[in-house]
């Protein structure tokens, strides 16, 4: 088992491409590339993210190489931040190569306000939006799902809110695969997974999950920004969370029965959290229709709360100031997508945990708007620093399988910030900045400090100049609300 | 018995000890309790709750980490927060008990899920059971 990886191990491809050869151990199948500036490798290097990416690239059926976007840390298994693809229909599956919060991601809506306009709104606003979005920790929120209607979201996600009258219809355009996987099999989801969800949908969680209004500070691509709706000192709404216990209960069940018969298929992993079945198998194929279950619970609830958001916002502005979605896109998933890989155009499994799909100007699956740019890619910072609007390019399709990073990553452990941070202090300190914070608790607040991430500037830095994706906005945030 | 946090750079690592396999099992559900909701244990309101719970597992670090993740899941389910067990059998495959639980009121922090990763319940030097817990956050 490999325990450590020194720079000497590790070849520089290009500025921003680093490699780490498949003759580095007898078990890689294919090497494993990191993509991120010499500064960034450096932070990356003081935990073990790149031990695990090491790991990843010995899964049965990898292909091209295991990657890691700038933004990567530490996992369970899998590193946060870690793209694997694997051959279809014969390689493997792996629920942790996805993540326990299946479809974890992020949307963001626009607004017709200028924030010089509502500057003096934020602290009511702020409360207005807590008000609205529940948690959900231990209570659940206010939507509470029969049995019937927990299967028809699990099978229609984002179109089951717009069909009660919880969402707009032509939000759907603009979600990721329109906010429905096909292929989703209410069937091959537990019961236990289901009751987990039923009183959870519109509810944010706690952890890294928010609700934030954010105003655009600077326009790097005026074209690509116009086709995506972006003008200075608009002010625009990140929404950041996934598929709340369901999603989480899936995975658990899953990862069990995976482990239990994954020796039948002869496949042995250093970490158990690897576990990992053919996709073509029985399980394989269980799994990948619960997984796409749970992805369609998570966009329903991105929605239903665009709705709750919706609702506070019209009580603060009146009717006529509107919502529109920009785009939703996954960061924890699972796709079947055509790469190219040696020279031919295959079609693989990607794995993106912790990373968001970013595909280039020209691919079929995105929307009309956004198809001579890019897909819109959102990179949240830190509550008291920038967060990112970018666009997908060619650099992704060629080399990260069409993916890029989801958002800072983190730094220091949630204990050292707890230590190094005075929340109420650091409240206050925002407020000074007219940044509004509502959350559920101080604890929560103090792990999520901005001085918990990386420098998310360095990070989007390293993803534009290797043009895996263009700066197209970035955002700096006005009012953040947390479980 | 004791239970202890120890930094992780995403989520929450605990180690757990006990002199037997029961108070490894017991170290664990409090542990994972108080993360929930700091102290609740000490200061518990409303009826206590019994709940029967049998698990089987191929190994005694699966045993643990399934026995967790089933308290976890019926925390959410129930609405109840388990302080206590009553053990009936426990041995490297299997353990039945009852939990007792007590009415949730709100949470601090919400675990998505008790994971493998660098679980191994295995002897220490001195006799006693051990093993790390990572949790997700």
């Amino acid at each position: 088992m490999i325990m450590k990886i020194y720079k000497s191990h590790i070849k520089k491809l290009t500025p921003y491409f680093w490699e780490i050869p498949k003759e580095f151990y007898n078990r890689m199948r294919v090497p494993a590339r990191i993509l991120a500036s010499e500064e960034l490798l450096d932070a990356i290097m003081e935990d073990r993210s790149l031990v695990q990416l090491v790991n990843v690239a010995s899964l049965p059926g990898i292909r091209g190489a295991s990657l890691v976007m700038p933004d990567v840390h530490e996992g369970y298994g899998f590193p946060i931040g870690g793209v694997a693809a694997t051959e279809y229909p014969k390689g493997v599956i792996s629920p942790g190569g996805i993540g326990y919060d299946i479809n974890c991601g992020v949307r963001l809506l626009t607004s017709s306000e200028n924030i010089n306009d509502i500057k003096e709104d934020m602290e009511a606003l702020s409360k207005e939006l807590y008000k609205e979005i529940p948690s959900g920790l231990g209570k659940g929120g206010w939507l509470k799902l029969s049995a019937n209607q927990i299967e028809e979201v699990l099978t229609e996600g984002a179109e089951w809110a717009v069909r009660n009258g919880y969402g707009e219809p032509e939000d759907l355009n603009f979600i990721e695969s329109l906010g429905r996987l096909t292929m989703a099999d209410p069937s091959k989801v537990s019961d236990m997974a289901k009751k987990r969800g039923a009183d959870q949908l519109g509810t944010i969680g706690s952890g890294n999950h928010f609700v934030e209004v954010d105003y655009v500070s600077d326009i790097y691509d005026a074209t690509i920004a116009k086709a995506f709706g972006l003008y200075k000192n608009q002010v625009v709404v990140l929404i950041h969370t996934g598929s709340r216990g369901l999603g989480h209960q899936v995975a658990t069940d899953y990862i069990k029965k995976i482990m239990a018969i994954m020796a039948d298929f002869g496949i042995e992993v250093p970490d158990r959290e690897l576990a990992c079945v053919p996709l073509d198998s029985d399980v394989g194929q269980d799994y990948f229709k619960a997984m796409c279950a749970a992805a369609n619970f998570a966009w329903c609830n991105r929605e239903i709360i665009s709705w709750e958001v919706r609702k506070a916002w019209e009580i603060m502005f009146g009717p006529d100031s509107q919502l529109h979605l920009m785009y939703d896109v996954a960061h924890n998933i699972a796709k079947i997508e055509k790469h190219r890989i040696n020279d031919h155009d295959q079609e693989v499994i990607v794995h993106r945990k912790g990373a968001t799909r970013a595909f280039a100007a020209g691919n079929p699956e995105l929307p009309l708007a956004y198809r001579q740019v890019g897909q819109p890619v959102i990179i949240p910072g830190s509550m008291g620093t920038s967060s990112y609007v970018l666009a997908g390019a060619q650099g992704s399709m060629e080399k990260t399988f069409g993916s890029c990073c989801h958002g800072a990553g983190r730094r220091l452990s949630r204990t050292a910030a707890k230590k190094q941070v005075n929340a109420p202090a650091l409240k206050e300190k925002l407020r000074e900045r007219s940044i509004f914070v509502e959350a559920g608790s101080f604890k929560g607040l103090a792990e999520e400090a901005p001085i918990a991430y990386k420098d998310v500037n360095t990070v989007v830095e390293t993803v534009h100049n290797a043009n895996v994706a263009v700066k197209v906005a970035r955002l700096k945030p006005a009012a953040v609300i947390k479980g | 018995m004791k239970y202890e946090f120890i930094p992780h750079i995403a989520d929450i690592r605990m180690r757990i000890e006990g002199q037997e396999l029961d108070e490894l099992f017991q170290a664990g559900l409090k542990g994972m309790t108080h993360l929930l909701k700091e102290d609740f244990c000490r200061h518990v309101k409303g009826m206590p709750v019994s709940l029967p719970v049998h698990v089987h597992a191929v190994d005694v670090t699966c045993l643990l980490i399934d026995f967790l993740s089933m308290i976890l899941s019926m925390t959410y389910t129930e609405k109840l927060m388990f302080c206590e067990l009553d053990i009936q059998k426990v041995t490297e495959n299997e353990i039945k008990c009852n939990i007792i639980g007590f009415p949730m009121v709100s949470l601090d922090e919400e675990i998505k899920a008790v994971t493998y990763h660098e679980a191994d319940v295995n002897r220490m030097a001195n006799g006693n059971w051990t093993s790390y817990v990572v949790f997700d956050i």
